[in-house]
């Protein structure tokens, strides 16, 4: 890693704290290894009685009305700034240390994680998720149409957590929603960022020290698939579900342990694509713009996201497809918020393949090159590798309905050029497995009180309770 | 010969190789002209042009689904010293047509699956294959098993069909078979067609990940797998049948750990014990475990069971892109012979590994100096840890020691990440 740190050097161990129940806890009693970067990082030892409230108790905020989370949680965000908030401050030089990207980037991550939380837009997503947000402070009463009653509460649940290490407002979010549901959570930090979620617990801590979200909430490390830790909390006896974000070997492990009482919540680690209709091919200077977008959607975050697209289906004939594709690679060797110029280098395992695919021509065409500026492959049909790193694989297809089948189950978001053709293919997307159609260009941002990986999370974490006159 | 000497012709051998490849094998002087290298003056400079083990499976899959041999020898040709122009592709309706013409015009494919169901095709010579047998024979020779018709010879198995793997065998029970010999297991072999079952596995795989295999296509591909499995079987029975009534008689077996650990299960479930089986037997095992999980002591288990005595045991490390084996010695190390030149990388494969008190760890490489239908330098997948010195068995220059890994096996299993691959979609697709 090129960036220096002021704060401590890479060879030191780092010290990361844990969160329990509104309370910090330092120590450094159990030594790990952050295998991105091999920094050795220490924490408490792991109490797990201490972690969360018995299934005897009620949840420390199982009465304290949404609006006042939600006043709690606006004003978090009002201190979650990168330039004032020395937890942040301190998280994004540690982040540095086990992060690939770079600092630019990261602190791009870190400027205002909670953004989108205010009142309004927390309110729209409940209403839009819940219907009806007094189902979430207390017994909602009505009558089915023979005249029996019952009441509903969309009760608070029991919530372990698995995070991925994306990015601050990942953690945000994370806890966002745990709190907005009044759960009792446990949040297992990922070892690529065992840092975060502690700081913006700490910064809702001084706001309100001894606050019911907080009672609620313990945030700690230990190492993902650990058995000792995950074969004794991951039970029907002390959880509910199990929500994970992301893929890999941790998750499925943490999956086995699914069943009667203790379901899984998972938001699949995903890929995806983008298509562009021949109307990209109007003027010059619409196909610059065009590959301006499509490059915007495949960098984020270097491509090491599931919203960055891999593939783009391009509707038209071959010299037009190549024209997008020179386009292409000029673009995604530009410098943006959530992207470098120049990124890392293109795995070995992609560079064999396509300088294979180079004595194929004219049905494989590259460009670009492996220093991590970009790297565009054509061919006839999606290519067998995982495109990452900044490489993007390009398929010509005759219409835009043919791009569907290159969409499956695994496919997330599919950003689409231009916009009014989305309703052409959203569709056949859908029946391919898709959970999001965007215009291309737009794959890192979104409105509100949308679903979510073809769900609403908020309504699956709560524990749907009836009581019934019938 | 000073160590000066042999390093100088080590790279002037390096350099005359790499100046008449280069004219032969496209894709060598593709990355010659990227990475700007004109000659090769010192061992580093040869390391940008070693090519990683995935080179050989660099195809698009979609070109064997297809059919388009056409492509598919085009692709096999920028790989290789020996034009693939000349191969008469009329009618080829699967890969193992397909082998049988390149073999044919005189290039002795070989092929494998590897992790992700992609087999890979490297294109040997004959000289090739008359190098790989020579060096088994000496191997076997060098250990104390010179070749003399007085064994037993079992080939294990499993059964692969593949005219490499036949070679050997043949090769084996010419040099070694008594003629009075185990008969081979009398059934039709069972892996005829094994290329095209290979592309079908990987082609119902790449369905399934596609979203367009069937659910019947699915049970008939678990059928058919079932089926093979049934026969191998079937095979291990017959041998462990027979080495039971020739129990005293000397045998020499050729296999892999995987089949031998299955064999010496049957006989115990035949009621074999340690000890009963009393031939003083032979082995010679090529390639590791092939994902399959054993217990701890499987090797253990195994010599008991068949009574192999380390003397009588040739183990090597090699891989299907080596023409030559590094024998394991006395002190359970692996020794570079001649004409195989070692590389110790960094784990990414860019530069050398360093070197720490006459100890090196890192990613295997080599140069292999007889190979003739290709380029010789391969980079493995394989970490390995070097002593430079002496060896315990009295032999001088770099021996490996045991336990090689991969490192694909070595991956951080606590890594969460949002971005996956369809990989993670496909369920319980497990290779041969």
């Amino acid at each position: 890693m090129t960036t220096t740190t002021t704060l401590t050097p890479s060879t030191s161990k780092i010290r990361v704290p844990h969160f329990v129940r509104g309370k910090l806890i330092w120590g450094d009693d159990t030594e790990y290894l952050s295998r991105d970067f091999g920094v050795p990082f220490a924490t408490p030892r792991l109490k797990l009685d201490e972690l969360f409230v018995p299934r005897t108790q009620q949840g420390p905020a199982f009465d304290v009305p949404v609006s006042e989370i939600i006043d709690f949680l606006v004003e978090t965000a009002k201190h979650l700034t990168l330039e004032t908030n020395e937890y942040l401050q301190e998280s994004l030089e540690m982040t540095l240390q086990v992060s690939a990207l770079p600092r630019r980037i990261i602190e791009s991550t870190f400027a205002r994680p909670g953004q989108f939380l205010t009142r309004e837009a927390l309110e729209y997503r409940l209403d839009r998720t819940f219907g009806d947000r007094n189902l979430l402070d207390g017994w909602v009463e009505r009558t089915d149409p023979n005249g029996r009653v019952s009441r509903i509460r969309a009760f608070p649940p029991r919530l372990v957590h698995m995070l991925a290490g994306n990015s601050p407002s990942a953690a945000m979010t994370s806890i966002a929603d745990a709190a907005l549901v009044k759960a009792v959570n446990v949040f297992k930090m990922p070892s690529a960022d065992p840092f975060t979620t502690v700081a913006v617990l700490r910064t809702m801590s001084d706001i309100e020290p001894d606050h019911p979200i907080l009672r609620s909430m313990s945030a700690v490390y230990w190492r993902g698939g650990d058995a000792q830790v995950e074969n004794v909390l991951y039970r029907s006896q002390y959880f509910d579900k199990l929500v994970a974000w992301g893929g890999g070997s941790a998750i499925e492990n943490a999956a086995k342990y699914a069943g009667p009482g203790f379901q899984l919540i998972s938001f699949d680690p995903k890929v995806s694509m983008s298509i562009v209709g021949r109307e990209a091919f109007a003027s010059e200077e619409t196909l610059q713009q065009v590959a301006e977008l499509a490059a915007a959607d495949a960098t984020i975050f270097n491509q090491d996201a599931c919203v960055a697209a891999r593939h783009i289906a391009v509707e038209g004939d071959i010299g037009q497809v190549d024209r997008f594709c020179a386009a292409l690679t000029a673009r995604l060797g530009v410098d943006r918020d959530f992207a470098e110029a120049t990124g890392p280098k293109t795995p070995s395992d992609i560079r064999e393949e396509v300088e294979g695919m180079r004595f194929l021509e004219p049905d494989y065409r590259v460009w670009g090159g492996y220093d991590g500026r970009g790297l565009v492959v054509r061919s006839p049909e999606p290519v067998d590798f995982h495109p990452t790193n900044k490489t993007v694989n390009v398929v010509p297809v005759a219409s835009m309905g043919d791009a569907a089948a290159f969409a499956t189950v695994a496919t997330q978001t599919v950003g689409i050029y231009p916009t009014h053709r989305k309703a052409e293919v959203r569709d056949h997307l859908a029946t391919a497995g898709v959970q999001r159609v965007v215009k291309l260009g737009s794959a890192l941002t979104g409105s509100m009180g949308s679903p979510h990986d073809g769900m609403y999370p908020l309504h699956r974490f709560v524990n749907w309770v009836v009581d019934d006159d019938a | 010969m000073s160590g000066t000497t042999k390093q100088r012709n080590v790279i002037e051998t390096l350099d005359a190789l790499f100046q008449e490849r280069r004219r032969q094998v496209p894709f060598l002087a593709q990355r010659a002209d990227a990475e700007g290298i004109e000659r090769i003056a010192s061992r580093e400079d040869v390391i940008p042009l070693l090519f990683p083990h995935t080179v050989y499976k660099s195809y698009p899959e979609s070109l064997i689904a297809k059919g388009n041999w056409r492509q598919l020898t085009r692709w096999l040709d920028s790989l290789s010293t020996h034009r693939v122009t000349d191969v008469d592709l009329s009618g080829v309706a699967d890969v193992d047509d397909l082998i049988d013409r390149l073999e044919a015009a005189g290039h002795l494919v070989s092929s494998s699956s590897g992790t992700s169901g992609k087999s890979s095709f490297l294109n040997k010579s004959p000289r090739d294959r008359e190098v790989s047998l020579q060096n088994m024979l000496d191997g076997l020779t060098d250990l104390g098993l010179p070749p003399e018709r007085t064994w037993h010879f079992i080939p294990v198995g499993p059964e692969t069909g593949l005219s490499g793997h036949n070679a050997m065998r043949d090769l084996l029970l010419g040099s070694y078979g008594r003629p009075d010999g185990i008969p081979p297991f009398p059934a039709a072999p069972p892996a005829a067609g094994h290329h095209a079952y290979m592309a079908r596995l990987s082609a119902v795989r790449k369905a399934m990940a596609d979203g367009t295999a069937t659910p019947d296509e699915l049970a008939a591909h678990e059928a058919e797998s079932a089926k093979r499995q049934a026969e191998n079987e079937r095979r291990l029975h017959y041998w462990a049948e027979q080495i039971l009534e020739h129990r005293s008689e000397r045998i020499f077996f050729s296999s892999q750990f995987a089949s031998l650990f299955r064999l010496t299960e049957i006989l115990r479930e035949l009621g074999a014990k340690d000890g009963d089986i009393t031939g003083e037997n032979a082995l010679t095992v090529g390639g590791g475990l092939k994902g399959h999980s054993l217990p701890a002591d499987y090797q253990a288990q195994i010599y008991r069971m068949l009574n192999i005595s380390p003397s009588r045991f040739f183990h090597y490390y090699s891989m299907q892109e080596l023409n030559l084996r590094l024998a394991r010695c006395s002190a359970e190390r692996y020794h570079v012979p001649s004409g195989l030149v070692l590389f110790v990388l960094d784990k990414n494969g860019e530069a050398p590994a360093p070197e720490s008190d006459g100890q090196v760890e890192g990613r295997a490489a080599f140069f292999d100096t007889t190979v003739d239908g290709r380029w010789g330098g391969t980079i493995t997948g394989d970490k390995i840890s070097v002593d430079l010195d002496a060896c315990a068995c009295g032999r001088s220059g770099p021996s490996i020691a045991p336990g090689i890994t991969r490192y694909s096996d070595l991956v951080d299993d606590d890594k969460i990440t949002c971005a996956g691959t369809t990989d993670a979609y496909v369920r319980g697709f497990i290779e041969d």
